[in-house]
């Protein structure tokens, strides 16, 4: 006997309810716009340059003592926060990179040196990025969203072509959704925003489109067999016929990614973050946002062959 | 127990790690000394070609150590693996 997770007769009426969840994800994505504009990203040091400095001291101390010793350098700003178990006494120190230190990790232990006491402080570690590298990556960073957005959704329109040009766009406006929302969520969260979040997006956009695709090809294949029907009926029906696949890739996905977040400990914590909602979203948007898209282009009469029908098999 | 550093000299990157070597394999007490800077830096002189050939999987298990379990990297150097002690 199979595994049978949904069963094989489900009819559910996922494209009804399609107005609902577009006007929902448009609030949604409208208020990631205003978060991002007003708010803002939490960028890691890799996008906005400066040095991070990774100190351990035999006794516990606070940050404000910390900024007291270290004012002497004229590091400017100075951010201190605590780091590791308490027992450790770790703590991390932001500053905007300093040029021409020579010798920073050294200097730093001699300046803390005077306040705390002779080998009271150790600099386990220092990691500085210029200004204009920040700046560089983050502008790439971006313009490879933008254009694995773009590429994706010129391929799906190529791929399926022979059904509707709509499947392009459908791809596409999915995509831009399923960051938007995952952006809205770290700007929420406040997880820093670094080179590996970066990476867990662009994997997010390949996993999103991977399951448009899916659920894309079913229509296809449903549509060439069922040439006279709807093409929103052919659209449900292909969704209820990949929905078993579809929470079951997306299941155990999730399930891992839940496992990641809460054991991976906090260096993984903002890419495993960004990968849940985005599988969670990616999911979501195949069924939600790519189908309606498609169907507002057919539904217009868009290719031209009138309402509703598909008249052109792949 | 050692405590290392690869630093850059521009001073834009530093980490440190903690190196230790068993007295068995670092010769008698009386070839490197039971403390003090000359037994230091003798050790430090077979360690560092050694470490050269290895900096950047040194450098870069010493960084996620520091950054994912916020502790120094132990590098262990004994009879079973002797490292550049080796004869």
């Amino acid at each position: 006997m199979s595994l049978q997770i949904i069963r094989p007769d489900v009819d559910l009426d996922f494209v009804g309810k399609r107005y609902f969840f577009v006007a929902l994800s448009t609030v949604i994505n409208l208020a990631s716009i205003v978060l991002l504009i007003t708010v803002g990203l939490n960028y890691g040091v890799d996008f906005v340059g400066g040095s991070v400095v990774q100190l351990q001291f035999k006794s516990a101390t606070d940050g404000g003592h910390i900024r007291s010793a270290l004012e002497p350098m004229g590091l400017g700003e100075v951010t201190v926060q605590d780091f590791g178990a308490a027992d450790r006494h770790q703590y991390l120190v932001r500053f905007e990179t300093v040029k021409n230190v020579g010798s920073l990790g050294k200097k730093l232990e001699e300046q803390l040196d005077k306040s705390y006491g002779p080998g009271a402080a150790q600099v386990l570690r220092v990691e500085s990025v210029g200004a204009k590298v920040g700046r560089d990556l983050r502008r790439n960073g971006f313009m490879a969203v933008i254009f694995a957005t773009i590429f994706m959704g010129i391929f799906i329109a190529w791929q399926f072509r022979g059904v509707s040009w709509s499947f392009g766009a459908g791809a596409v406006i999915a995509l831009v959704h399923d960051v938007l929302v995952v952006v809205g969520a770290l700007v929420i969260s406040r997880l820093e925003f670094d080179l590996t979040t970066l990476a867990a997006l662009l994997t997010v956009i390949g996993y999103s489109v991977h399951d448009t695709i899916i659920v894309s090809d079913r229509i296809r294949e449903d549509a060439t067999k069922r040439r006279r029907e709807p093409i929103a009926a052919i659209m449900n029906r292909a969704i209820n016929e990949t929905l078993s696949r579809t929470i079951l890739t997306s299941g155990t996905a999730i399930a891992v990614l839940i496992a990641l977040l809460t054991l991976g400990g906090p260096i993984l914590r903002p890419s495993a973050f960004t990968l849940l909602v985005g599988f969670i979203t990616g999911t979501y948007s195949s069924i939600y946002i790519a189908g309606p898209v498609v169907l507002f282009w057919e539904g217009k009469g868009g290719s031209g062959r009138g309402r509703g029908a598909v008249t052109r098999a792949a | 127990m050692l405590t290392l550093a690869f630093e850059r000299a521009d001073g834009l990157e530093r980490v440190g790690f903690l190196c230790g070597v068993a007295r068995a394999i670092a010769g008698t007490a009386g070839d490197f000394g039971d403390a003090g800077d000359s037994g230091g830096e003798a050790l430090l002189a077979r360690l560092a070609p050694w470490l050269e050939r290895e900096f950047e999987q040194t450098r870069e298990a010493a960084l996620k150590s520091l950054r994912a379990e916020r502790r120094p990297l132990v590098m262990r150097f004994d009879r079973e693996h002797p490292g550049p002690f080796a004869e």
